[in-house]
């Protein structure tokens, strides 16, 4: 067999066949292809500039520099949210004030009517030993708990009101 | 083509390869520059005979001396540096055009080989005369080339592309293909009968048959005929 593919691993130099003038002519016309070929693209990069070349190069070195830098640390679960208490810790210490000068307000008063109910017995008069009921707790801007505390002393209702903020923050 | 692209300003034309590439896994940065200042002309042209963009050809070549960089670690040394890097040019530029076309060119052998067809013709035996280079003068004949690379399907210009510009040998494109040298042989004939018949009004003689069927036999083998 002599066909155009064994002609073609002779111009490529995979194989050696004999030529007659026919065979010749193709041969030729294989490494004229690959001539043209080579020539049109050697060609084309002759004809870029060196400046883009330059300007290549400066990219990729300043892309070198990129890679060679040490990628930031991962944040652990525990420093995310030690981070997300140190951002809202304003709004916690305030509504932990807050929070503390209800309850704080709220003893002090029943501590006082106490006392009352023990040297003036006069001055108060129980209808009930339950606390008032609330019927409605208004507290804009937070949130509102209620107590009721029994003991020795009768009942007591304590009243907690929350900032919203403090929600949030958490 | 200046083979070395522009000449290095660092003074170490004459240094070989692999000192370099040793130098450049050290940190050395002005050795990986010396190496791309010998090869990045080269790799432009191989980008660009596959991508056939310019821009595009220089977004490979940059991407292909970047992650060179990266792995040069995994270089072993083998193959000299070059044959490592246009493996890596290659496999960039048709990553590039695989991603960026919007019609898939069909690839005739291929197909015929599914149908069991051959084709009908085979090598011109002469083309554009006697004086290529002299051809190469004539822009229009360039730009006539151009399409007709550019008509090609991208495993068959990547082919021609490898075996005219770097002289790979059938086995060599085998494995930076990822194929079986029937495959390359099929499409490196085929690459070069379109090319041919785009350019046919250049040949001087008439066409001759062939025996394409058995070439085709032969892809579908995986092995020479």
């Amino acid at each position: 067999m002599t066909g155009d593919l064994e002609l073609m691993e002779h111009a490529d130099g995979e194989a050696e066949v004999e030529l007659t003038a026919e065979r010749r002519a193709k041969v030729e016309a294989v490494h004229e292809l690959g001539e043209l070929v080579r020539g049109r693209l050697e060609r084309a990069a002759d004809d870029v500039p060196d400046a883009r070349f330059g300007a290549m190069w400066k990219e990729i070195d300043k892309q070198l520099d990129l890679a060679a830098t040490p990628a930031a640390k991962p944040v652990g679960l525990f420093r995310r949210i030690t981070r997300a208490i140190e951002h809202y810790r304003s709004h916690i210490i305030t509504g932990v004030v807050s929070a503390g000068a209800v309850a704080a307000l709220a003893l002090v008063l029943h501590g006082g009517a106490a006392k009352r109910d023990a040297h003036d017995p006069i001055d108060v008069q129980r209808v009930s030993h339950r606390p008032a009921e609330i019927e409605d707790l208004d507290t804009p801007g937070g949130t509102g708990t209620v107590f009721n505390l029994d003991d020795e002393d009768g009942s007591t209702t304590v009243i907690w009101v929350t900032p919203e903020d403090t929600v949030e923050g958490i | 083509m200046n083979k070395g692209g522009q000449s290095s300003s660092t003074g170490r034309e004459a240094v070989d390869d692999r000192d370099l590439v040793e130098a450049a896994r050290r940190g050395d940065r002005e050795a990986f520059r010396t190496l791309f200042e010998r090869y990045h002309r080269r790799a432009y042209a191989l980008a660009f005979g596959v991508v056939r963009h310019p821009d595009d050809a220089l977004d490979v070549v940059q991407d292909a001396f970047i992650k060179a960089h990266k792995y040069l670690d995994k270089f072993e040394g083998n193959s000299s540096f070059y044959t490592w890097l246009y493996r890596i040019v290659m496999n960039l530029a048709i990553d590039h055009i695989r991603k960026h076309r919007r019609v898939r060119p069909v690839e005739l052998d291929e197909q015929r080989l599914e149908d069991g067809q051959g084709i009908d013709e085979g090598l011109l035996p002469k083309l554009l005369g006697s004086n290529p280079g002299r051809a190469l003068m004539d822009k229009e004949i360039r730009g006539r080339i151009d399409a007709a690379l550019g008509e090609l399907s991208e495993n068959h210009r990547a082919v021609l592309v490898m075996r005219e510009l770097e002289g790979l040998s059938y086995e060599e494109m085998a494995q930076a293909m990822g194929c079986s040298k029937g495959t390359i042989m099929s499409r490196l004939f085929h690459a070069r009968k379109n090319m041919q018949r785009r350019l046919v009004d250049l040949v001087d003689h008439a066409p001759a048959n062939d025996d394409a069927a058995e070439l085709d036999d032969a892809a579908a083998s995986g092995s020479r005929p």
